[in-house]
């Protein structure tokens, strides 16, 4: 294994028993504001067009972690992830060694088995530094991290895979397949029993089947819902 | 190919199925038992006698491999595990490193090997030497055939996506038969530029 530029050891069980929102980029992210949860956020990708767009007032949200996987994002997007220069960011290494700015923590990208059937190799608590992971996109990589963390609840939104793929929250993104491919949906399977965290996609709109992620209404979990339930 | 069921001693003769003892067999004054040979159909149990029995080096004759296949295993540890048992005359060979995106529908081939006698491939792997992104690598292809351009021994297959550096597609072998002075020529077509990815192929043959 490549030693990591920076030790991502530090992350391990930060955030225990806590609850985190993994954001994904489809366009149904608009329908599901960011902004409006008061959650520790890991993004990914693109999302850093989100403060900037133009649709409506996002109030210059941004989340707390950021993850990439392809290259083409380090090729296309490197003025725009300049502006994340605070934002601890997560890449695969070797994938990724090539792109260097502040605050990146890599973890091993493992070749072998996509999803091996055995969970003692998929889940020991080290696994982002050492044992390294697999996976077939960016969100089955947010949600091994938020379970490295220790997140134990995760909400999503912004997970939309509807027929067109390519389709993103600011546009279209042309290398993206139009048909979600079933390993995605197989992968966030594995990794929900797998990972025995709680987890919700909230996202409107999704075409991500219930028995694969369960769902639950976004406003039960909004910033001012969560004043509600938990008074000062 | 099912595992072994039941194998029988050819060398040394007298004994039988799960014996553990082959000292009443073994010429005198020779410290410890001599290897045995071994017969029978399946692949090695190696966690049950006789094959925990015999020492290393021991052989075993496989008579139900699939035709023209290695049909001889020796005994290389003592681990009690089917890994003991390693198949004879296996031999490996590579191709050169294919870059995935050499352009869209542009061809390169490559020769891994013209052999002076015949073989038989039995296994063929993409391994890859760079990663692919999670979209886009699936546009390029592979193929192996005995003339260049060929896809006889394996039709043209897609790369994968999301494949870390050491990962390994299996290829599905539609004949492993090379004649003499034949040849394994591998081709590869790529996709547009900018999509990360590069590979080899290799095969095992006999």
């Amino acid at each position: 294994m490549p030693e990591p530029k920076n030790d991502i050891s530090r992350f391990h069980n930060k955030h225990k028993g806590e609850t985190c929102l993994l954001v994904g980029n489809g366009p149904n992210l608009l329908k599901t504001p960011p902004e409006e949860f008061d959650y520790l956020s890991i993004g990914s990708n693109t999302i850093f067009w989100y403060d900037g767009c133009a649709l409506r007032n996002h109030g210059g949200w941004r989340p707390t972690y950021y993850v990439a996987v392809d290259s083409c994002i380090m090729r296309d997007y490197w003025d725009d992830l300049c502006r994340y220069d605070d934002i601890p960011k997560f890449v695969p290494t070797p994938n990724l060694d090539k792109w260097s700015r502040p605050n990146f923590y890599r973890f091993y990208h493992r070749p072998g088995p996509l999803w091996p059937r055995c969970g003692r190799t998929l889940w020991p608590s080290n696994l982002l530094d050492e044992t390294g992971i697999t996976f077939s996109n960016v969100m089955h990589v947010q949600m091994q991290l938020a379970h490295f963390m220790g997140f134990t609840t995760m909400l999503i939104i912004g997970m939309e895979h509807g027929k067109h793929g390519r389709a993103h929250f600011w546009g279209w993104h042309d290398p993206m397949p139009d048909e979600t491919p079933p390993e995605w949906l197989e992968g966030y399977k594995i990794l929900r029993e797998g990972m025995g965290a709680t987890m919700l996609n909230l996202s409107i709109d999704t075409c991500v089947p219930e028995s694969i992620i369960p769902r639950d209404d976004w406003k039960k979990w909004t910033r001012d819902a969560k004043k509600t339930r938990e008074p000062l | 190919m099912t595992t072994n069921t039941a194998a029988f001693y050819m060398y040394p003769p007298g004994e039988h199925e799960g014996s553990t003892s082959l000292s009443k067999n073994a010429p005198s004054l020779i410290p410890e038992s001599a290897p045995a040979i071994l017969y029978g159909d399946g692949t090695p149990d190696g966690d049950r006698a006789p094959f925990t029995s015999v020492n290393k080096g021991s052989l075993y004759m496989q008579m139900d491999a699939t035709d023209d296949n290695v049909h001889v295993w020796t005994k290389v540890d003592e681990g009690g595990a089917d890994a003991d048992w390693k198949e004879i005359g296996l031999s490996v060979a590579r191709s050169k490193t294919f870059n995935i995106d050499n352009g869209s529908g542009t061809t390169d081939d490559d020769i891994i090997l013209v052999p002076d006698r015949a073989i038989m491939i039995v296994d063929a792997k993409r391994v890859y030497t760079e990663a692919t992104d999670t979209s886009g690598a699936a546009s390029a292809t592979t193929a192996i055939g005995t003339a260049v351009a060929g896809q006889q021994i394996v039709a043209s297959v897609a790369c994968s996506v999301s494949k870390a550096v050491g990962s390994a597609d299996d290829l599905t072998i539609v004949s492993g038969a090379v004649s003499a002075d034949g040849m394994v020529a591998v081709r590869h077509t790529g996709i547009a530029s900018t999509e990360a990815g590069q590979y080899f192929v290799q095969i095992t043959f006999f």
